[in-house]
């Protein structure tokens, strides 16, 4: 498949092609290769915004694994060809899908082995622009990603925090039970 | 015109009518969750939202003639634990391998004085019933508290219909983004709630333990020796306290202010090594915090309110000799 129907295609997938259009969609049709690309996208779509049944979830999964394991498809600067990167650059949704996978599977590689961690987070590293666009994305990740790291305890800090619970339980109006933030699991912090 | 004026004259006398009648039972129903959380035993389950993370917790409460005994178990990441019943606070963190223990604050176990303080918060923030919701399969009012300014927060509170337990909490800035949310998924009322519920898996064997519970670390109330001169109006200071901590000996002061609803925190310590510290903004949840040194001393604010406000009472922190 060519570059030109690469782009056709990501536009279409995007709503962005027009009625004078249906030439290049009708062509685009007749292509095995497009219409399985096609599907791919919306699979990708789908999947990202939680609208799969379960059992096609697990295969995406799957996918985001195998992908992860890849981590040089998202790393186009190691490829020879300079032909290979422009389509690369053309479908940020595909880009940002990816990285997203591998954000997921990057949770998951952290809780069972640590040494797949540094694919996943180099991987990320390549492709974190294309998602600077998805700010709510991005601090969602970065929350996920704080789980299970070795937290930087400031004892003082935490100290304070039960004192400051402990008088604060007592004055007031308080919307929680006393000391939720010291059970979560979460490191301070600085701005 | 007569008409229009009478019209405007009526809508004025009607709106200022319906926010008395509202302000009332908004300023009773708080008063009320209060009196639920010193007189019921339950458990539950709850969520625990902030910038974009978040935990699921389980919470057993239960009240007898000890006061209140207090369990919280993260459900999710790390198993952190916090116990606490009338004498001590123990928060147990596996990912430090360490146990923390705490003295209980005293006074915590009578029924605040809230009615009184909330006729004096009514100047620094306004109360008001935005309708019913349902939360944990309970239906609950919404109580919203608002402030007037810019160095508070406000909150929106769910209170159970029924048992007046608090379901359902948000803390928000003064453009009404919630900045941390807090909301039962699952909770039951029980008759009684039995021991082992109250006891932590854990059992910390091997763990580093920051004990500053015991004897030898009392409580001297008064006799402090800083003081904040800055705080926004309707602040006081509620109280204060000096305590010898463990990994120091030395004297730590703890300065408390409120303004009957919000309350910052300030502590002074003098350290040993100043130049391991991190001085400057913070937060954690829906808490800022902000230190500074002066000479050898670290001086921390600590509070729900904004960054600014801690900020500002911290700089402002000077000794009293």
């Amino acid at each position: 498949m060519n570059d030109q129907k690469r782009e056709q295609l990501s536009a279409l997938v995007d709503d962005e092609l027009t009625h004078e259009s249906s030439p290049v969609i009708d062509s685009l049709l007749q292509d095995n290769e497009a219409k399985q690309t096609w599907t791919r996208y919306h699979l990708i779509g789908d999947s990202l915004r939680g609208h799969l049944p379960g059992h096609i979830a697990d295969i995406s999964n799957n996918v985001s694994q195998a992908i992860a394991s890849e981590p040089t498809v998202l790393a186009p600067g190691k490829k020879k060809s300079t032909d290979y990167m422009k389509p690369v650059m053309g479908f940020a949704i595909a880009a940002s899908v990816a990285a997203v996978a591998i954000f997921n599977v990057q949770q998951a590689n952290q809780i069972s082995e640590t040494g797949q961690t540094v694919i996943a987070q180099s991987s990320i590293a390549t492709s974190q622009p294309s998602l600077a666009t998805s700010p709510q994305l991005v601090t969602q990740q970065k929350g996920q990603a704080q789980v299970y790291q070795v937290r930087n305890v400031d004892p003082r800090l935490n100290r304070y925090l039960v004192n400051h619970n402990e008088y604060r339980a007592n004055t007031g109006v308080s919307g929680m039970p006393p000391h939720v933030r010291m059970v979560a699991n979460e490191a301070d912090s600085n701005q | 015109m007569s008409q229009r004026f009478l019209f405007l004259l009526l809508t004025l006398i009607s709106a200022s009518s319906f926010a008395v009648d509202q302000t009332t039972p908004a300023q009773k129903l708080i008063s009320q969750m209060s009196e639920a959380n010193h007189n019921l035993n339950y458990e539950g389950v709850f969520i625990y939202r902030r910038q974009g993370q978040m935990d699921t917790m389980r919470i057993i409460h239960r009240v007898d003639e000890n006061g209140i005994q207090e369990r919280i178990v993260s459900l999710t990441g790390f198993a952190r634990e916090v116990i606490r019943d009338k004498n001590s606070v123990t928060c147990i963190l596996p990912d430090d391998e360490s146990v923390m223990v705490e003295k209980s604050a005293p006074g915590q176990f009578k029924i605040s004085q809230l009615p009184e303080q909330i006729n004096k918060v009514s100047e620094y923030y306004t109360f008001s019933i935005a309708g019913q919701d349902r939360v944990a399969n309970r239906p609950a009012w919404v109580v919203d508290i608002l402030p007037r300014d810019n160095y508070r927060y406000g909150y929106q509170l769910w209170i159970d219909l029924e048992s007046k337990l608090l379901l359902k909490s948000e803390l928000k800035n003064k453009e009404g983004v919630a900045l941390e949310q807090f909301f039962f998924a699952k909770l039951q009322i029980l008759e009684e709630i039995p021991d082992e519920w109250l006891k932590s898996e854990i059992s910390g064997v091997g763990y580093t333990w920051h004990d500053n519970s015991s004897e030898d670390f009392p409580i001297h109330k008064g006799d402090v020796s800083w003081k904040a001169t800055w705080m926004p109006d309707g602040f006081v200071m509620s109280d204060q306290e000096k305590q010898n901590v463990d990994e120091s000996q030395m004297p730590v002061e703890h300065l408390m202010y409120s303004d009957g609803l919000a309350m910052v925190s300030v502590f002074v310590e003098k350290l040993d090594k100043p130049a391991n510290v991190v001085t400057g903004p913070s937060s954690r949840g829906g808490i800022n915090t902000f230190s500074t040194m002066t000479d050898s001393y670290l001086i921390t604010a600590i509070g729900e309110v904004p960054q600014d406000t801690v900020k500002l009472f911290a700089k402002s922190v000077v000794s009293n000799k």
